[in-house]
């Protein structure tokens, strides 16, 4: 009888199928599920020439900008709300070291379906009237056919590899949140590829017994890797709270950077990406104590 | 303790909303998640709360967690139903209040979370980004626009860029002109003043004055020329229930008070 295949793969398996220059799509809500483990694998490996294309971010975004891995950068959104209302990086730096492409939620989740709907380009109405059509050459104006005002439409956007953060998976690659799903779904369906990190990988039984809530079936998973405490220093649905005192070590960090003293930066790269040499190295330099204080019940 | 700017802006934004509506609650908008709670826990329970694409029964709560995080999967515990960000962008045209931010605010209710300056690649400062407002605001029945900060440095003559389209250039037909669906912004809040737009020009007036605001102090504060009324109002202060409510259930770390 013929068996069917894991896509279970290792972190540094799953980051070696992200080249320099690939166009990414970040899953999660600003400091909520964020793929923080493969993105810090792509840190530690000084990934460059990215298009990242994202949910609204919170500082993963801000932090690949700082270690100068975007050229372009499609996102509603960066910062972390009341911790940070925009990331110091993304605020100096932006059309200086990458670019940026502008968008709002509706106008990304509208190019993404243009992608997987296979439709040339769809109107957008957010666009109309507002400045994102100067600033992004994705988005133009059209007459409308049926005799209104003239409309804004967006081209497809095309994603190589997207990287998702989820509560659970099984082997086959059918993937759960157990709570919101976000833009993930939009950006699995517009990705080339699809990985997909958990904290928890559950059996098939598992998967099956409550199949409402698979949200990412495995037709849109092409690989799955577990890692517990993954979305941290974000926040993990039905996991763990953000950690607001590491997402301060490092806007604290990036300040002094920009205002010149460039230590506390390079302190908070060695001791969080670099000298972690895998993702328990760094859960073990975060520290259990830490991680086992960001319960939901707080 | 006497009332604060913060708590009125609060108390004004809580009485907008109508027993039955859809509202989302956005990103970093602590005061207008404040006026929304307190609607909730008075006159409006049978109002349709959206948190982080959470629809949330927050009616029996004791009090909130934070005002400050909505991203945040801790309002997971109030859900009744969750719902994508597809989903929630198509339903966009049900929703009958929302808010929007602006580090620019102009003269007809346009405003600007992109960022300062002339030249897109080189920004004197650059903002945070649109979130949901563009799409948001294009659509939704009405919508009311915050700041904390009631400076010419915000509210100024015309955005550098848009982030979304209030009025436009003005005049009652603007949005209409533009194809724009959404009844467009109602209110300006800030913390000296509620604005709204007069009738035929949709140009910014000044409707109540938020004490210890004057309207000197507020003409001199405002980059543009505001039109005031002959005669303005009061707006009426707070009931006891509802500073009682705001303080003890939906703001209990006192973030409007400045404490938190």
């Amino acid at each position: 009888m013929s068996r069917r295949n894991s896509v279970v793969i290792a972190l540094e398996e799953a980051a070696a199928a992200i080249p320099d220059g690939a166009v990414i799509g970040i899953g999660g809500f600003v400091t909520t599920n964020k793929p923080m483990a493969l993105l810090r694998q792509l840190m530690r490996e000084r990934r460059k020439g990215l298009t990242v294309v994202a949910a609204p971010s919170g500082l993963e975004v801000d932090m690949m900008i700082a270690l100068g891995m975007v050229d372009k950068l499609i996102t509603p959104y960066v910062g972390a709300e009341a911790i940070s209302p925009v990331g110091p990086f993304h605020s100096k730096w932006a059309g200086r070291t990458f670019r940026v492409e502008e968008v709002d939620l509706g106008t990304l989740v509208t190019c993404l379906r243009a992608r997987f709907q296979g439709v040339p380009f769809l109107p957008v109405m957010g666009a109309v009237g507002t400045s994102l059509p100067e600033l992004n050459p994705n988005l133009k104006w059209l007459d409308d056919p049926f005799g209104g005002p003239p409309v804004v439409v967006a081209a497809p956007v095309e994603i190589d590899v997207a990287i998702i953060h989820a509560s659970q998976a099984d082997r086959y690659g059918n993937v759960q949140h157990r709570g919101a799903v976000f833009v993930d779904n939009l950006i699995a369906q517009a990705a080339n590829k699809v990985i997909v990190q958990v904290e928890k990988l559950v059996s098939n039984e598992e998967i099956r017994s409550a199949p409402t809530e698979t949200t990412l079936p495995c037709e849109f998973v092409d690989a799955v890797v577990l890692a517990p405490y993954g979305a941290h220093p974000s926040a993990s649905q039905n996991y763990y709270q953000l950690d607001e005192g590491l997402m301060k070590e490092y806007l604290r960090a990036g300040k002094s950077f920009l205002q010149g003293d460039t230590a506390p930066l390079e302190g908070f790269w060695k001791k969080y990406v670099d000298r972690p040499a895998t993702h328990c190295d760094y859960l073990a330099a975060v520290g259990l104590d830490r991680l086992f204080g960001l319960g939901l019940e707080v | 303790m006497p009332v604060t700017a913060q708590e009125l802006m609060a108390v004004f934004m809580s009485r907008q909303v109508n027993n039955g509506d859809y509202i989302s609650v956005g990103t970093n908008l602590p005061v207008p998640t404040a006026g929304v709670l307190l609607a909730h826990l008075t006159h409006a329970p049978d109002a349709k709360l959206n948190i982080l694409s959470y629809f949330t029964n927050l009616t029996d709560i004791d009090r909130f967690d934070d005002l400050t995080q909505i991203a945040n999967p801790r309002v997971a515990k109030w859900a009744e139903a969750v719902m994508s960000m597809e989903a929630m962008v198509n339903a966009i045209t049900r929703m009958d209040i929302c808010f929007a931010g602006g580090i620019q605010i102009d003269r007809y209710g346009n405003t600007n979370l992109i960022g300062i300056g002339s030249d897109p690649d080189n920004l004197k400062f650059r903002g945070p980004g649109s979130v949901g407002t563009s799409t948001v605001m294009a659509l939704v029945k009405k919508y009311y626009i915050f700041t904390n900060d009631h400076s010419p440095r915000t509210l100024v003559e015309k955005c550098d860029f848009r982030s979304t389209v209030g009025w436009d250039r003005g005049g009652a037909d603007a949005r209409v002109k533009l194809g724009l669906p959404g009844g467009g912004p109602q209110y300006v809040i800030t913390p000296k003043a509620i604005l709204d737009f007069a009738e035929t020009t949709k140009a910014m007036r000044l409707k109540y004055v938020l004490p210890p605001a004057s309207v000197e102090e507020i003409v001199a504060n405002t980059g543009f020329e505001l039109v005031i009324p002959g005669k303005i109002e009061e707006m009426k202060p707070p009931t006891e229930e509802e500073l009682r409510v705001l303080r003890t259930r939906v703001d209990p770390k006192g973030l409007l008070r400045g404490k938190a």
